[in-house]
């Protein structure tokens, strides 16, 4: 009953105010490939120290609601993740959009998300201190093999040949191995050069590898950016409900798989909603579709990287160790507030902690109407703008977006330098997604593999180290059957002669 | 992308290039050429800093030599069905950005974005002028540059370049 009165206090009209004001701005900023959930939750933290507590939380965590949604926009119209979290999206959200169904993945985006929204709220709201105790387990060596996890997904799920998406996470890792490193300070790659020093900035990476390749191509070509067949009516809200009751199963399995990835600090966004569609194309009787433009890829993966909000928050509530980075400068506002993270958050402290979950919940359910709403204008701009003007438009938002988290120019010239590497690359069947997973995951792998090399020489058992723990070796074989599963696959269903079931990303022979 | 995925059927024992048949070979060999510059460049690392690099390269020299096995072991054909667009529009963007980058702290952001905008403009447009198009397109042009202005300088606080021609 407490909790009940608790949540009642979030629907004050100062509050409903400020969550519509956050997922509004939220939705914008995660659009605008360059401008992050981080970034929009850091810059208007300061705006929120005025605020009483419980109002000002309201207002981070739907700016971040809406962020992590909003960056699904530019993923299905302009095939460039507006987020890391919606590079999944672009798999089955572009292809629709090429076809003309691009305000049917908008709507399909706006259901997954608000559907994996809530259940990640429901689950910070009823398992919090449970499953903060799933974090714990992991140590480096788990986080080590859940990073090569995530890179063998992407590997095996990226077009073309499985072995160009490894050569392609491998330079990724490569590529985020340039700087001062992690472990042990070293300066590596960097030639003598100082701009280099910061390493590459994994933003600019994502915008350089997915934005400027599309640029290079539109500017090739004559035809409109999306194909438009008919009435266009930017909101496919029936046809949208239809398609997700169809899919609950996949939404429901999407949202779980995202809070459960969410609750280990630094995984994030990316690594769950692959995971997601992952097992979407493997679980479906069509997986040939996937990568076509199958909206139960784009179901997937908004569902679960939405669901990694409320599952996010669960270690950083629970224990004060930030599940995303978002998550990170939040814990930052709350600290400024005067709270102190632990169990006494949800006893002491539990107006302040109830009240805030119950924002998160209204914030997740404002984004149905305001998604769609937002949407069918980002649709309805992106297919009327004549490409003379969506070129520079584009261009320009990559420029200044990526000048922005740095204020550097050198992370615009490495951004280009990417953009055109990428163009190259995709040109010769390497798909931008492993290198980008390979770039974000490389910190986060080398954390774990170097800690645990130290572990292993220190006990003399490097082996059982990486080897030994039940958690590493149940992700082994998740990696071993996301790598080999659609190979044995392919290969039983050629011998039964079913062409159908080719994998759709598989190369045309192998 | 215009390079779209190949729609003919490939019988067994054939693999499609993505391009020609010759880069699909070329590739493997540089990203060979990377990992050994890499292996090399670790000499000079500590053993912390090095342990990761030396291993990834190791990898991705391990997949390009399996790639380039593959590749003998089939028959490579071409991408007849690649598309070939417009090279020098493509050529001319990339250089109006590097030159817009290049030029921004010079200029200032808003001379260099207002001039980018305005080459990226012509670089894009397909049809013929009109003047009527054609001062559209500009107003329109001086509106976006102006929003993202207000947006990342006085709501965000990016301190954009002001341009040194301009500061003494």
């Amino acid at each position: 009953m407490e909790i009940l009165t608790y949540a009642l206090g979030a629907l004050s009209p100062v509050n409903l105010g400020l969550a519509l004001v956050g997922v509004a701005a939220g939705i914008i900023i995660g659009a605008l490939p360059g401008l992050s959930a981080t970034m929009a939750v850091a810059v208007l933290v300061p705006v929120t120290f005025g605020m009483a507590p419980e109002s000002a939380l309201i207002m981070l965590g739907a700016i971040y609601t809406g962020a992590i949604y909003g960056g699904s926009y530019s993923a299905i119209l302009v095939n460039t993740p507006g987020t890391p979290s919606a590079i999944a999206t672009t798999f089955d959200g572009f292809p629709m959009a090429k076809r003309g169904d691009g305000d049917l993945a908008v709507t399909l985006s706006t259901l997954a998300s608000v559907a994996g929204g809530l259940i990640g709220v429901l689950a910070l709201l009823t398992l919090a201190p449970l499953l903060a105790q799933v974090a714990l387990s992991f140590g480096p060596v788990e986080y080590f093999w859940l990073a090569i996890f995530g890179l063998t997904l992407i590997s095996a799920l990226s077009e073309g040949s499985t072995l160009k998406g490894f050569i392609g996470a491998g330079f990724g890792l490569l590529l985020s191995t340039i700087g001062v490193a992690v472990v042990g300070g070293d300066t590596r790659y960097t030639f003598g050069s100082q701009v280099l020093l910061g390493g590459i900035e994994t933003v600019s990476a994502l915008i350089g590898l997915y934005c400027i390749p599309v640029l290079i191509d539109l500017v090739a070509t004559p035809e409109a950016h999306l194909k438009v067949d008919g009435e266009q009516r930017g909101i496919r809200l029936r046809e949208g409900l239809g398609l997700a009751w169809l899919g609950k199963f996949n939404l429901f399995r999407s949202a779980s798989i995202g809070t459960l990835v969410a609750i280990l600090p630094g995984a994030g966004g990316s690594i769950a909603s692959l995971v997601s569609y992952s097992e979407a194309r493997r679980a479906s009787r069509q997986p040939q579709t996937f990568g076509k433009g199958n909206p139960q890829g784009v179901l997937a993966t908004e569902a679960a990287n939405n669901a990694t909000v409320g599952g996010g928050f669960i270690p950083t509530l629970v224990l004060g160790i930030p599940g995303t980075p978002p998550d990170a400068v939040i814990l930052g506002a709350l600290l400024v507030q005067g709270f102190r993270t632990g169990p006494e958050l949800f006893t002491t402290n539990a107006s302040i902690t109830y009240t805030f979950i119950a924002g998160l919940f209204l914030a997740t359910c404002l984004l149905l109407p305001l998604g769609l709403l937002i949407g069918r204008y980002a649709f309805k701009s992106i297919i009327t703008i004549p490409k003379a003007l969506l070129v520079p438009t584009i261009a320009f938002m990559t420029v200044i977006g990526t000048y922005a988290i740095r204020n550097s120019i050198s992370d615009v010239v490495i951004m280009l330098t990417l953009g055109v590497a990428g163009w190259l690359l995709n040109r010769y069947g390497f798909r931008p997604s492993p290198i980008v997973l390979g770039l974000i995951l490389g910190p986060i792998a080398e954390q774990g593999f170097v800690q645990g090399f130290l572990m292993g020489r220190a006990s003399g058992a490097m082996f059982t180290t990486f080897f030994g723990g039940p958690i590493s070796l149940t992700i082994i074989a998740l990696s071993v059957v996301s790598v080999f599963y659609p190979i044995v696959k392919e290969r039983l269903a050629r011998r039964r002669g079913d062409p159908g079931s080719r994998g759709s990303h598989k190369e045309a022979s192998s | 992308m215009s390079n779209a995925m190949p729609k003919a059927r490939v019988s067994r024992g054939e693999i499609r290039a993505a391009c020609s048949a010759r880069a699909e070979y070329l590739l493997p060999l540089l990203f060979i050429a990377l990992g050994s510059l890499c292996l090399w460049q670790a000499r000079d690392m500590s053993q912390l800093g090095a342990v990761f690099p030396v291993t990834i390269a190791a990898v991705m020299i391990l997949a390009s030599v399996l790639r380039l096995l593959q590749l003998t072991l089939h028959r490579v054909i071409d991408n007849v069905e690649r598309h070939q667009d417009s090279t020098p529009r493509r050529v001319l963007l990339v250089v109006a950005m590097t030159g817009w980058a290049l030029i921004m702290p010079w200029a200032g952001f808003l001379l260099a974005g207002l001039a980018s905008f305005f080459f990226l403009m012509l670089i894009a447009q397909h049809k013929p002028w009109t003047p009527r198009r054609l001062l559209g397109h500009l107003m329109t042009g001086v509106v976006l540059v102006a929003c993202f202005y207000g947006l990342f300088a006085l709501l965000l606080n990016v301190p954009l370049p002001m341009g040194r021609w301009f500061m003494g």
